[in-house]
């Protein structure tokens, strides 16, 4: 008897155990680290020809931390006015960047509800090329509704988003340029080289031969110290080529002041590049786990066992990579300011093809071009909460809160739309946002500055052309290898990949381009 | 009249076997609906899949997307690396799970049994992310158990086991073989334990030895099992264990010759450019040839033994 009554009572629970799975949840973005997106809740909303009908819009960003533990709050104050200035609602969808990418191809392809999303990560040109996002200036979309978006961007970097003439995304206030050749040092590590410091601005600019001097005499005070850390994009950063269409196949060089494309890898730049990393290696500057180890370069620095790494030059860096770190960091640049082709499209914030309601998508970017408030509540949270004005006019953190307790912190006020009408955080200068604006007005401009590049008609040589880069891009440019040897070998590989086939594919794309936009 | 009858009977049969049709009923529907209902969706990899204009909309592109799988000198060396894989873990993953599954059976303590049990079939559990990073902890060069205490012990020089290809596949077998054993021979064990204990008990009247009974009478009434599981693991030949080819070697290019894997390399290659088409053009490639040699050696199969075929 008892034991039939327990039987009982069991099924009872694990019923009601199912049932209560089955709930919805409360229809917000995933929880701190998640990377989950809600089915249920927010979805694109109804056409909104009714006054007074709250249309519903579903936001989809990245940031590297996965969404904020105090999203929903956020969310909620931005609706507030949202609601109130042009009648939508949203849902902040927020992805870890690690799945960022997998996770929107997916939503995209479902048809799932998304209806603003940024690009980060390459999904602007793959997402063009399936013809999943929108054109922006269909009926006079963007005239209509965007006009604060035009002049708070700027007509030149909104073309600049155009691939064959069509503009799918909106790019944002940033600092478009970027300090090439630079690399963060530990301050502490460069006083102890009696290294003098300029008393210029935040960033010293010195010679790569000074740079080399300074690896060799911290070596030498600290040989049980991992003195360079390369990453995937150090090549890149640390040049001045250009990377058309956001791929090193095919590129060019000098800071693209002509429309000549050319082969990286064949480039004197390339061994030379290759042969100063393979020395580091052999001196012990770099660590045999370096191609093994994904450990963020900032990580390893905040443990103490890095002493530098490559990084992007632009006014306020020093205090961002402070704030990473948490050692005070130099930032050394060797090489100019540069915007690359691709950087003004780098990640545009788009309206993908499964939004139903493309008036309201189009208000609510308006709005937050434009509104100081919801930038301000995206950016850095809520006023009292997560930040405070202090008395110089910065933003800073409240009383008892920092990076590690702060409920809404991601580092990714660069991705929003108008970082510019934002507050300065602490740490920078007051007219941070005039200096970026200089910045971006001084740099070299490359000559194929908004060019895009279409990949499909050289799929199959695309393919394999990735396998054989990414076959030898750690060995050869984190310095474990001889770069004489290798990299001939390989470009033979390279080319019997179909490297040439595409490296024509893009001259012919570029020089298309160039008469679209009548600049041959 | 006799058809009427037996129409009665065949009729009077289903009805009362209902319950156990019903019961089959929403697994055929699941099996119906996720397994069957996709089918026409393969077209996708003979098409220019354009999302706008969606899968059955989009433009043929005929062959077109299968180049990429034969064009390249790549191509030759995923589709070898792929198949001496299944192979050697085929023949290696069977013969270990035979032999652990018959040591097993002859374990008298109960408890002893229930925990070595438990216990090799845990690595299957886990997750592939995990077991890259315990491989990592053995083969890192800074930090590795087998450079920093095994190799000075034995007096070798450490190498760079990350950096150096050839030593993978022997690698990533042995990885593959401690995960897949516990797994694997439970099948095999559960056959064993279903033999008549009859027959041992004759054998050892007669005078056999304990590897004469195995050699006689465990293998040959396991034959009939065994020869189903290859059969079946020779329908996913083409196919690999991703998180196995990509994570355990920490997807470093310089190890690519012997660990590329025809799903390894359709996934960094297409990462970048979503093509939708082309991935499915992989999948629809390694399914037929799965499905030909699934039919061919079960035919074979038969020729030699008609029980033992699968179909």
């Amino acid at each position: 008897m008892k034991r039939k009554i327990f039987v009982l009572m069991l099924a009872c629970v694990m019923v009601l155990g199912l049932l209560a799975g089955c709930s919805s949840d409360s229809g917000s973005s995933s929880s701190s680290g998640g990377n989950e997106s809600s089915s249920d809740g927010g979805g694109s909303g109804d056409s909104g020809e009714e006054p007074g009908e709250i249309a519903k819009l579903v936001v989809a960003f990245a940031t590297f931390v996965g969404a904020p533990a105090d999203t929903l709050a956020i969310q909620e104050a931005m609706n507030e006015i949202s609601r109130e200035k042009i009648g939508v609602e949203v849902e902040l969808l927020i992805t870890d960047y690690a799945s960022y990418k997998q996770q929107m191809t997916l939503m995209l392809t479902g048809n799932e509800p998304l209806d603003i999303m940024n690009t980060l990560g390459g999904l602007y040109v793959t997402s063009i090329q399936n013809g999943q996002l929108k054109d922006l200036e269909e009926d006079g979309l963007l005239e209509t509704y965007g006009q604060g978006i035009i002049d708070a961007i700027g007509q030149e970097y909104i073309d600049a988003c155009r691939v064959g003439g069509v503009l799918y995304g909106l790019p944002n206030n940033r600092d478009m340029a970027q300090g090439r050749g630079c690399a963060a040092i530990r301050t502490d590590l460069l006083e102890e080289t009696g290294y003098e410091f300029q008393n210029g601005g935040e960033i010293e600019k010195i010679s790569l031969e000074e740079l080399n001097n300074i690896y060799a005499a911290i070596h030498e005070l600290h040989p049980e110290l991992e003195i360079y850390r390369p990453v995937v994009g150090s090549m890149g950063q640390f040049s001045n080529v250009d990377q058309l269409g956001g791929n090193p196949y095919g590129v060019l060089m000098d800071y693209g002041a002509t429309l000549d494309v050319v082969n990286l890898f064949e480039t004197d730049y390339y061994m030379e590049y290759c042969q100063r990393i393979h020395d580091y290696y052999n001196k012990g500057y770099i660590s045999p786990d370096a191609a093994t180890d994904s450990t963020a370069v900032t990580e390893l620095v905040k443990a103490g066992t890095l002493a530098s790494y490559t990084t992007g030059g632009k006014p306020g860096i020093k205090a961002q990579e402070t704030n990473l770190c948490g050692y005070d960091m130099t930032i050394v640049q060797t090489l100019g300011d540069y915007i690359a082709s691709s950087s003004v499209a780098g990640f545009p914030w788009t309206v993908p093809e499964n939004n139903n309601d493309s008036v309201a998508a189009m208000k609510f970017l308006n709005l937050i071009y434009t509104d100081a408030d919801m930038m301000n509540l995206i950016s850095w949270g809520i006023e009292g909460q997560h930040y405070v004005i202090n008395d110089e006019g910065f933003a800073d953190f409240p009383e008892g809160v920092d990076a590690t307790t702060s409920g809404y912190i991601h580092s990714m006020g660069w991705m929003f739309p108008n970082q510019f009408i934002t507050h300065v955080w602490a740490g920078n200068d007051a007219d941070l946002w005039d200096q970026i604006k200089t910045f971006n007005k001084e740099a070299n401009k490359s000559a194929a500055l908004g060019f895009a590049f279409d990949s499909t008609k050289v799929s199959t040589e695309y393919t394999a052309v990735v396998n054989v880069y990414e076959e030898y891009q750690k060995s050869i440019e984190y310095g474990l290898t001889d770069p004489t040897v290798a990299i001939p070998e390989m470009n033979e590989r390279l080319k019997s990949a179909g490297m040439e086939i595409i490296i024509n594919e893009k001259i012919e794309q570029l020089n298309q381009w160039a008469i679209d936009m009548g600049k041959a | 009249m006799e058809q009427a009858i037996s129409k009665k009977r065949t009729l009077k049969k289903i009805i009362s076997y209902a319950p156990i049709y019903l019961m089959m009923l929403p697994g055929l529907a699941y099996l119906f609906i996720n397994n069957y209902m996709p089918l026409p969706g393969l077209v996708v990899a003979f098409k220019d899949y354009n999302a706008k204009k969606g899968i059955y909309g989009s433009d043929w592109a005929g062959f077109k997307n299968f180049t990429y799988l034969f064009k390249t000198d790549d191509a030759w060396i995923i589709t070898r690396n792929t198949i001496l894989y299944n192979l050697a873990f085929i023949v290696i993953n069977t013969a270990l799970a035979i032999i652990v599954a018959i040591i097993l059976s002859e374990l008298a303590a109960k408890r002893l049994k229930k925990f070595t049990q438990s216990a090799i079939l845990l690595p299957y559990l886990i997750s592939s992310v995990i077991i890259s990073y315990l491989v990592f902890a053995f083969l890192s060069s800074e930090n590795g158990f087998v450079n920093n205490t095994l190799l000075p012990l034995l007096g070798i020089t450490p190498k760079n086991w990350y950096a150096e290809p050839k030593y993978w596949p022997f690698i990533l077998i042995f990885v593959n073989a401690w995960k897949s054993v516990g797994y694997n021979c439970i099948i095999y064990l559960a056959t064993i334990i279903g033999i008549d204990r009859e027959y041992y008990e004759a054998a050892s009247i007669d005078g056999a030895t304990k590897m004469q009974q195995i050699r006689h009478i465990t293998l040959p009434l396991i034959v009939p099992v065994v020869t189903m599981l290859t059969l079946m693991a020779i329908g996913r030949i083409f196919y690999s264990d991703f998180g196995l080819f990509y994570q355990v070697p920490q997807n470093q290019g310089a190890l690519y010759s012997t660990t590329n894997t025809i799903d390894t390399y359709v996934y960094r290659g297409l990462l970048q450019q979503s093509n939708i088409s082309m991935s499915s053009a992989a999948g629809v490639y390694q399914s037929i040839v799965g499905f030909i040699l699934v039919l061919g050696s079960n035919l074979i199969v038969r020729k030699f033994n008609k029980e033992n075929a699968l179909f």
